[in-house]
C-alpha cells in the first residue's frame, strides 16, 4: 500500500520517533544576556558563601545582599556545620495573670509527637527549636510573648507577664565506657531563663 | 588568543548546546509534588500563626526586626486582609498544579517563584535550607524549557505541529536553566563539605554521633549494633567524602552515576533517621538532572519493552498519513502513550500486512484500532479502548464506561470528528488523498 505522493521530504512515523527539531541555536545577543545573568548569579551567590575570614568579603556584600534579597538567592548550606549541636532543647514559657496564677506553655515539642504530626509541623521546630531559642532571633522574643499573652487573655483575670524559659540537656558525649544509646538520651531538665515580657493593655487587643 | 576562543566555546556548549527537556519535564513533575508538600502540609494546618493578621509575629515586627533596611521581595505585604493573603496562597497551589502539568509552565512557574518569595519573605523564621533550595529551583525551572516536554503545553503544541517536518522527539533546547540548577546543587554541597572541615567534631569523627542524637529531629530508631562509635567515625568521614565526590566528581563522566547511588545512599541514610522533609527528596530528585539524555531514553525503552513482555505488543492505530488532521491526532496519542502501547500504522504509507483486515473506508472516516483477536473498532470505542491502556489517559476511563456518558461520547466524538478542520487546522499536505472527513 505504498502511496506515489510526494513523501521524501515528511518524516514516516517511524523515524520521526527518532528525531527532535531544536528551538535553534540562540543568537549572540542572547548568549551575552543569558552568560552575564549567570556571572552576576555567581559573584552575588558566591560572595555570599565565601568564608567569613576571607579580606574584603563584607565590602563585597555590601553590594551584593541587595540585588541577593530582591530576586530570592538568598541561601543558607550550614545543617548540621561548621559543628553539630551537643545539647537538646525545647521551650516552655510561664503566663502571670493578674490574680497571681500562673500557666505553664509548653511550645511544640517534637520528640513527643508522633511520626505523621512531626512531618507536618517541622516548620514549627525550625521556628521554636532552630531560630527563637537561640540569640541570633531574640529580637522576635517580645512579639512570641504578645501572641502568647493574646492568646491567653481572659478580660476577667489578664495576663500580666510571660516568661520564656529553655530547657535543656548538653548530649552525652560518645564514651564507649559509658555509652548512652541514641534510645535513652536525658531528658532536658535543666532551665534557662530566655527572656521576661510585661504584658501591657494594647498587646491584648487584636 | 585561541586560549580565550576554546574557554568561551567550553563556556557556550555547556550553557547553550542544544539538549533534550526530558530531564528538567521529569524534574518539573516531581518537583511540584514536593512544592505542594510544602504548602499542604507543611504550611497550611499553621497558615494564621504563621501569616495571618494576628500571627506570631506580625508583618510590621518581620519589617522592622529583620528586615531592616533590606529590599526583600513581599507582594503580601501590599495586602492587608487575611483573606487575600490566604487567596494568593491558594493562588500559588494552583500555580503549582499547573506547574506540574505544565499547563502555561513558564507563567505558573514564575507566579509560584514569586509568590515563593513573598512568603517566606513574609515569615522568615520558619524558613530552613530546604526552603531556600525550593525557591532557588522554582526559579529555574521557570527560566527553562521545562514545559517543552510531558506537559499539557507539549500536547497544545502537538495540535499545531506537523511531526513529519519536526520529528516526535521533544524539541531541543539551550540547557542553561537545568545546568545552572546542577551548579546550584554542587555550590550547597561545596559550601556544606567547606563548613564541616571547619568543624571539631566532623575532624574527630564523632559529628553523626551527635546529630542522630538531636532528639527534635529524630524519625525511626537505630538497632543498638549499629548505634556504637567506629560506626559513626565511618559514617562521619564518609559523609564528607560523599558530599565531596558530589561537586567534583559528579561533573566526570566514568564516575557520576556511581557518586549519584552513593549520594542516594547518603540522602536515604538520612532521611531514614532524621524528619527533615522536602530537603533530602528536593536534592535527590536533582540528581534526575544528571543523568545523561540518552541514558534517559535508554531508560524509556526499558521500561516500555518490560510492559511489552508483560502485556504483549502495542496495539495499531490506523491513520491517514496524507492528512494533517490526522497526523496531529496521531501525534498527540504519541505524547500521551508513555509506555509505548500504542502503534501507528500509515494506511497510506507503512507495509500492507500491518493492516490486514482493516476496512479502508471506515479508517478514512475515524480512527481505527486494533483489538487482540485482529478485529478492528473505530470512533469513540476506539479511543475508550486506548484510554484503557495509556495511563494518562486513565482518569477519564471510569466516565467512559457509565451508559449515558458514553452515548453522549461517542455522539461529541462525531461532532469533534465532524469539525476536527476548526479544532486541528485543515491544511493538507501535498498529494493528500484524503482530507475531508465525513461523519
Amino acid at each position: 500500500m505504498q502511496s506515489s505522493s510526494p513523501r521524501s521530504k515528511y518524516f514516516s512515523f517511524r523515524e520521526a520517533i527518532n528525531y527532535s527539531s531544536s528551538s535553534g541555536p540562540f543568537t549572540e545577543g542572547h548568549r551575552v544576556l543569558v552568560s552575564s545573568f549567570l556571572v552576576v548569579f555567581f559573584i552575588v551567590v558566591g560572595a555570599w558563601l565565601l568564608p567569613e575570614w576571607t579580606p574584603y568579603k563584607n565590602s563585597i556584600t555590601t553590594y551584593t545582599w541587595p540585588v541577593m534579597l530582591t530576586t530570592g538567592w538568598v541561601q543558607y548550606w550550614s545543617l548540621f556545620c561548621p559543628d553539630v549541636r551537643d545539647r537538646n532543647y525545647h521551650l516552655t514559657a510561664l503566663i502571670e495573670f493578674a490574680d497571681g496564677t500562673v500557666k505553664i506553655y509548653e511550645f511544640p515539642r517534637m520528640e513527643k509527637m508522633d511520626l505523621w504530626t512531626k512531618f507536618q509541623r517541622e516548620k514549627m521546630r525550625k521556628l521554636f527549636g532552630d531560630n527563637i531559642a537561640w540569640p541570633n532571633f531574640a529580637q522576635f522574643r517580645p512579639s512570641v510573648c504578645r501572641y502568647l499573652a493574646r492568646a491567653n487573655n481572659d478580660t476577667t483575670n489578664p495576663p500580666i507577664s510571660v516568661t520564656m524559659i529553655r530547657n535543656i540537656v548538653m548530649t552525652p558525649p560518645p564514651d564507649p565506657k559509658h555509652w548512652v544509646y541514641r534510645d535513652n538520651l536525658p531528658q532536658h531538665i535543666n532551665k534557662e531563663i530566655l527572656f521576661s515580657y510585661k504584658v501591657n493593655a494594647n498587646d491584648l487587643l487584636n | 588568543m585561541s586560549e580565550t576562543n576554546a574557554t568561551v566555546e567550553k563556556w557556550n556548549r555547556f550553557w547553550f548546546e542544544p539538549t533534550s527537556p526530558v530531564a528538567m519535564a521529569l524534574f518539573r513533575i516531581f518537583f511540584s509534588i514536593i512544592l505542594l508538600e510544602n504548602m499542604v502540609v507543611h504550611l497550611l494546618p499553621d497558615f494564621d500563626i504563621y501569616f495571618g493578621k494576628n500571627s506570631l509575629v506580625p508583618i510590621k515586627d518581620m519589617m522592622s526586626l529583620y528586615w531592616g533596611s533590606g529590599s526583600y521581595f513581599d507582594v503580601l505585604a501590599l495586602l492587608h486582609s487575611d483573606r487575600y493573603i490566604l487567596a494568593a496562597f491558594w493562588l500559588m497551589v494552583v500555580a503549582t498544579i499547573f506547574m506540574g502539568l505544565g499547563l502555561f509552565t513558564r507563567f505558573s512557574s514564575w507566579t509560584v517563584f514569586l509568590l515563593l518569595m513573598s512568603f517566606s519573605s513574609h515569615f522568615q523564621l520558619n524558613q530552613n535550607a530546604g526552603d531556600n533550595y525550593l525557591r532557588l529551583a522554582t526559579m529555574c525551572l521557570a527560566l527553562s524549557n521545562a514545559g517543552d516536554a510531558l506537559s499539557f503545553d507539549n500536547l497544545i503544541r502537538a495540535t499545531r505541529e506537523d511531526w513529519r517536518l519536526t520529528g516526535l522527539g521533544p524539541r531541543l533546547s539551550a540547557p542553561w536553566a537545568q545546568r545552572l540548577l546542577q551548579v546550584q546543587l554542587c555550590i550547597a554541597y561545596a559550601h556544606t563539605w567547606y563548613s564541616k572541615m571547619e568543624g571539631e567534631h566532623w575532624n574527630d569523627g564523632t559529628a553523626v554521633y551527635y546529630a542522630v542524637r538531636y532528639d527534635d529531629l529524630m524519625r525511626f530508631p537505630l538497632p543498638h549494633f549499629f548505634d556504637q562509635l567506629p560506626v559513626y567515625m565511618v559514617l562521619t568521614w564518609g559523609t564528607l567524602a560523599v558530599e565531596f565526590a558530589l561537586f567534583t566528581l559528579i561533573w566526570w563522566r566514568p564516575a557520576r552515576y556511581w557518586v549519584l547511588a552513593i549520594g542516594v545512599s547518603l540522602h536515604a541514610g538520612i532521611e531514614y533517621c532524621m524528619n527533615l522533609p522536602m530537603f533530602e527528596w528536593a536534592f535527590l530528585l536533582t540528581y534526575v538532572l544528571f543523568i545523561y539524555p540518552a541514558d534517559l531514553t535508554r531508560c524509556s525503552n526499558l521500561i516500555k519493552n518490560k510492559i511489552k513482555i508483560k502485556h504483549g505488543e502495542p496495539y495499531k492505530l490506523a491513520f491517514d498519513g496524507n492528512c494533517i488532521l490526522c497526523i496531529r491526532t496521531i501525534g498527540i496519542v504519541h505524547r500521551l502513550d508513555i509506555f509505548g502501547r500504542i502503534k501507528p500504522v500509515d494506511f497510506h504509507h507503512d507495509e500492507e500486512n500491518e493492516l490486514s483486515g482493516l476496512d479502508l473506508g471506515q479508517a478514512e472516516k475515524e480512527i481505527m484500532l486494533q483489538k487482540r483477536d485482529g478485529t478492528w473498532i473505530g470512533g469513540f470505542k476506539a479511543f475508550r479502548f486506548m484510554a484503557l491502556r495509556l495511563p494518562l489517559l486513565w482518569p477519564l476511563v471510569p466516565f467512559l464506561y457509565i451508559p449515558v456518558v458514553s452515548f453522549v461520547a461517542e455522539l461529541i466524538y462525531k461532532l469533534v470528528a465532524a469539525n476536527r478542520k476548526n479544532i486541528l487546522g485543515s491544511t493538507c499536505s501535498p498529494g493528500a488523498v484524503a482530507c475531508e472527513v465525513s461523519t
